[in-house]
């Protein structure tokens, strides 16, 4: 890093531009020199033509040339038989060649159980979608879902039964291992058969497990979660009664607080939150909510708030009793509850801006009883029972859902249980251990001691998808098939079952893990058949669901239907219950006495808890706001990075009461004093060659004792030890814009935005100041026909990603590996920009979706030697691959820098041929060429979709509609901020976002015409701070 | 035009028509050798789906 870094302070120069990090906002000189370079160093690296050629004759090497033409040339001939393609003799009813079937399910992912729909091509899932008639998510599925694709064709999955040997695994036959197991269980005499699982929410696998314990009666069942809401529900069970926390109507509350919560990122079901949050804000209805985040590390959530604050969470309870006090005092709430407390004390303490303190309250006190305060899970419950007192208070009850709740048909195990089980290891009183797609061993707290008892225990049963750590401890491991390859229902919600139906047989010699269960309880490993579970699926949906809910109809229209639509949906009685019970107010200390730093410990956005590690696609997605892939790390804000003396990349220890981890550091605008937040789900030790290695394990600083919550630790100790660790982080390739010039003229408008009050006082007040036409010395072409356009709505785009990964599945975007990530060549097509502005204590985010915007004038076509980048006269910057000599002068010409060139066959070079492998290339879409090394590539705007879609249109006799096509990332997008269509259809829905009062092209003065509309950020900020 | 031709030995002539024609008929049987190994691990993934799924018409395709 250049001297410069840290000798321009911020503070005398407050010029408020964009910055994309810290490098560039302290002008860092490498940073700033790198922007003026296409390509970053050493990015040509290997291609020394000079390195490895020894001296060598002209008459040699024209001998050589020649000698290796004739031998290519007889080569040639077969280097593309990859194999037979053999016709159907007879083609299967439901298969028509080049015609996609579409089947609907239910995601495993995590605990919200979305509704999806599986395109298959030829009989093999090729893309995931979210089912549009799902109640839930209504179309709509997370990153995580999207990409659980690859988890189906993972060549690492276990393909068969393993029995472990001293320290290595070797197959064994299933009807082998289901006799040995038979045997044992039936054999354990007083013994407990704990078996381990995740959170069940499946109705038929909960009653599977009664009958197992009918048949083992011994059989415990212990189930747990990573990341649960067990404190917030346990909240409302003391504040209310009975039931668990209710929905909220987020799309009807105008003032939304959030304390700790990343509703909108990582908590919960995200996706109906995005969507519901999403309909609060709204340029075409004029319907803004105005967002308020207090949190201790920048979230999803907190980027997209209309105000910040930063506190750190075991302050939250101080400050939410210091707005009651306030509240109470303004004569906006009524109560006899008193807290000596005082807010403007408290914010000045915690360094928080009063101002923004003083207009939370207004609005709290305006909006009484269309304002929400919502805590997040890792609170601790004092917190919940605050915001339940204060939303009662407020009347902000009304938001709560009636109709509907979410659903838990088991509670899940708490540490005192596992403890407990842990006991019964040690003294001999378990006599086998079930670990039922699950890994305990990784994701319990290492104090439990859960994997020491384990190592002392013979008989360990995993039944899993892929090897892990709990795994690698069990005498068998066997394979179970993927979610994509087994049947099962859901209830997570209130009114609502749903089903999993296989779209393909198992591709390897795996079983439905259910059906595994019944075999044993049948004690018969013969009676064992691939339709087992399906049989005993269909039994208990006859017996409880069609005869409760469906008697008018056979049954077997019932279960068709049901297994079309993906679910069901009946009435179902909530038992609300809104009588609150004022003693369980009683709070402990109110003020935190920590005297170190707090550590807060989050769920990965890309890979859950630790399950997606595997997963490519998830692990090179960018994180949502550091932009980091490939690893975690420790984010501290920049005053404490200052005052420790610690930089990006540096190594510290984290330690709490002795636990402790090294981990690298990362300087995170936004984060409160004195945190350290680490994510977790990475670290993995046995894993798939892409999970095993990658970050680090931060499970280890979890604890069974807490003074606070599983997830935040007061107390922690920080120390900075030798050594760094690169981090692979995107938030500077591809840079555009030129940071920090003092003249107003050279600034290159990039990310445009304004306040709600502006846009209500003026709705032109962007094109006014942003013009979009100019001046050309071209002759326009025509496009009589449908001129294909998009629009992309700051106000609703959350930055989550979605969009990446289902342009990643749809296009066939190769994983590059982090070596690569840090050469800038990650080749996702979408990429979405997060710039801050402001100071680095409390600074103000900008996102931008950027992808091809397929200029009418388009400065890339004009360029490329050979014509490989043409323009259609459907208004497509099109790519012809296989015309492409790797000039790279297209790349260097584009603005956006959106091209991606594939500097290697990353299907080869991403380990050792990962991506090659015969099981792998299943995934990729038919319907997308696979680019091979050597040719530039970028978004096509799913030309596929718009080919396919043409081809129907014909069909029907009709011209193509722009309703007719959606892309990936359009389908995808949660909150509908990507609209896409006919740029000529005057009655298309998508013409109003064309040419709507707040569009604005990203850098429209190069006037080369772009075809992606993007729709102004309002932030919906008080307006005397316009 | 000048071209430098250099005189070759009949015999060193016919050796080197012997090696490019083993080289030959040795590359048309290689590639064939390798897609044959990819075949046939190809061979052992057998895609089919499941008879009992029901699929809808297309990802519009409403509630029935």
């Amino acid at each position: 890093m250049s001297e410069n870094f840290e000798k321009q302070p911020f503070e005398t120069n407050p010029d408020p531009n964009y910055w994309r990090s810290f490098k560039e906002l302290y002008s860092d000189k490498e940073t700033i020199e790198k922007k003026f370079h296409e390509f970053e160093k050493g990015v040509t690296d290997d291609f020394d033509p000079n390195e490895n050629l020894s001296g060598l004759s002209r008459r040699k090497f024209l001998a050589l040339l020649g000698a290796s033409a004739a031998f290519a040339g007889v080569a040639c001939s077969d280097y593309k038989d990859k194999g037979e393609i053999i016709p159907y003799n007879v083609k299967p009813e439901e298969i028509t060649l080049g015609k996609p079937n579409f089947y609907a399910s239910t995601c495993t992912g995590c605990n919200s159980n979305c509704g999806i729909l599986i395109k298959t091509r030829e009989g093999r899932p090729i893309k995931v979608d979210g089912n549009p008639d799902h109640p839930v998510n209504q179309g709509k599925i997370c990153s995580k879902g999207q990409a659980n694709i690859l988890n189906l064709y993972d060549p690492e999955r276990i393909k068969t039964p393993l029995r472990k040997n001293y320290n290595t695994f070797s197959e064994i036959d299933w009807t082998k291992v289901d006799d040995s197991i038979i045997n044992i269980l039936s054999n354990v005499g007083n013994k407990e058969i704990a078996i381990i699982t995740h959170k069940i929410n499946s109705p038929t696998t909960l009653k599977l497990l009664d009958d197992f314990k009918s048949a083992y009666p011994t059989s415990k069942i212990y189930s747990y979660e990573l990341f649960n809401d067990s404190i917030r529900n346990s909240a409302w069970q003391k504040c209310y009664g009975s039931g668990n926390f209710p929905l909220i109507n987020w799309n009807d509350a105008e003032i939304i607080l959030a304390l700790e919560s990343d509703f909108l990122g990582a908590d919960e079901n995200r996706i109906e939150n995005s969507r519901l949050f999403a309909q609060g804000r709204d340029v075409d209805s004029k319907k803004f909510n105005r967002l308020y985040v207090a949190e201790s590390a920048l979230s999803l959530t907190g980027i997209n708030a209309d105000y910040r604050l930063s506190i750190k969470p075991e302050n939250q309870l101080e400050f939410v009793l210091g707005l009651l006090s306030e509240l109470k005092n303004k004569g906006a709430i009524n109560t006899n509850l008193s807290y000596d407390v005082n807010l403007y004390e408290f914010a000045k303490r915690n360094k928080i801006d009063t101002k923004k303190v003083d207009y939370l309250v207004k609005d709290l006190a305006d909006k009484k009883g269309k304002s929400i305060i919502y805590a997040g899970n890792s609170l601790s419950e004092d917190v919940h029972i605050a915001v339940n007192l204060l939303n009662e208070l407020l009347g902000n009850t009304n938001l709560y859902r009636k109709d509907a709740s979410n659903v838990d048909l088991a509670p899940i195990s708490t540490y005192k249980e596992f403890e407990e089980l842990v006991n019964k290891m040690k003294n001999n009183q378990v006599a086998a251990v079930i670990h039922i797609n699950c890994n305990p061993v990784y994701h319990l707290p290492s104090d439990i001691g859960y994997k020491e008892a384990l190592s002392n225990l013979e008989d360990v049963f995993s039944l899993s998808e892929m090897m892990n750590e709990s795994c690698q401890m069990s005498k068998y491991v066997l394979p179970i098939n993927h979610n994509f390859e087994s049947w099962g229902d859901y209830k997570t919600r209130s009114g609502i079952i749903s089903l999993s139906q296989p779209v393909i047989m198992p591709l390897h010699n795996s079983r439905q893990m259910e059906a595994i269960l019944i075999t044993w309880i049948k004690k018969d490993s013969k009676s064992y058949s691939d339709t087992l579970y399906h049989d005993y699926l269909k039994s208990s949906w006859m017996g409880n669901n069609y005869a409760k809910y469906s008697q008018s109809i056979s049954f077997d229209k019932f279960w068709y239907s049901a297994l079309h639509n993906g679910f069901i949906s009946f009435p179902e009685n909530n038992n609300f219950n809104l009588n609150f019970n004022y003693s369980s107010v009683n709070f402990g200390n109110i003020q935190s006495n920590n005297n170190g730093f707090t550590l807060v410990l989050r769920e990965s956005y890309s890979l859950g808890d630790g399950r997606f590690a595997n997963n490519g696609w998830l692990q090179e997605l960018p994180h949502p706001v550091s932009k980091i892939t490939w690893d975690n790390y420790a984010a501290i804000s920049h005053n404490t990075a200052k005052s420790l003396g610690l930089k990006d990349n540096d190594l510290i220890e984290v330690d709490v009461a002795g636990r402790k981890l090294r981990i690298p550091v990362f300087v995170q605008a936004g984060n409160a004093d004195n945190t350290v937040v680490i994510e977790l789900g990475y670290g993995r030790e046995y894993s798939g060659i892409v999970a095993t290695g990658v970050g680090f394990n931060a499970n280890k600083l979890l604890s069974k004792n807490t003074n606070y919550s599983p997830w935040i630790y007061t107390n922690a100790k920080i120390d900075k030890v030798a050594g760094k660790y690169i981090l692979a982080s995107t938030q500077e390739h591809h840079s555009f814009d030129i940071p920090r010039e003092q003249d107003l003229h050279l600034k290159r408008n990039i990310v445009v935005e304004g306040t709600v009050a502006q846009y209500l006082a003026n709705p032109t007040f962007i094109k006014d100041k942003h013009p979009i036409e100019h001046e050309s010395v071209y002759t326009p072409f025509e496009y009589k026909e449908v001129k294909w356009g998009m629009s992309i709505d700051l106000n609703k785009c959350l930055a989550c990603g979605d969009c990446i990964v289902a342009c990643n599945v749809e296009n066939n975007v190769p994983v590059v590996g982090k070596d690569q990530v840090l050469k800038s060549r990650e080749m996702q097509w979408l990429r979405i920009d997060r710039y801050y502005s402001g100071m680095p204590e409390d600074p103000k985010i900008s996102v931008q979706p950027m992808l091809c915007q397929h200029c009418d004038l388009a400065p890339c076509e004009n360029v490329c030697p050979v014509v490989a980048t043409t323009h259609s006269p459907d208004g497509l910057n099109q790519m012809t691959y296989n015309r492409c000599v790797g000039t790279r002068y297209c790349s260097n010409n584009c603005p956006y820098k959106v091209r991606r060139f594939n500097f290697f066959n990353y299907r080869d070079h991403f380990r050792n041929g990962y991506q090659e492998n015969p099981v792998f290339a299943l995934l990729n879409n038919p319907e997308v060429t696979v680019r091979s090394r050597g040719v530039m590539e970028k978004c096509t705007f799913c030309v596929q979709r718009i080919s396919d879609a043409r081809s129907e249109a014909i069909r029907q006799g009709r011209k193509v509609k722009g309703s007719d096509v959606k892309t990936a990332c359009q389908e995808a997008c949660p909150t509908n901020a990507i609209k896409f269509g006919d740029i000529n259809d005057t009655e298309d829905e998508f013409y109003k976002y064309r040419n709507h009062e707040l569009g604005y092209y990203s850098l429209s003065e190069l006037n080369i015409k772009p075809n992606v509309t993007y729709i102004a950020k309002l932030r919906n900020i008080h307006s005397e701070e316009v | 035009m000048n071209f430098n031709f250099e005189k070759i030995k009949r015999s060193k002539f016919l050796n080197y028509t012997l090696i490019s024609g083993a080289a030959f008929f040795l590359l048309k049987k290689i590639p064939f050798v390798i897609a044959n190994k990819e075949h046939s691990s190809n061979s052992k993934i057998i895609i089919k789906s499941n008879p009992l799924s029901v699929r809808r018409e297309n990802s519009g395709d409403k509630n029935v």
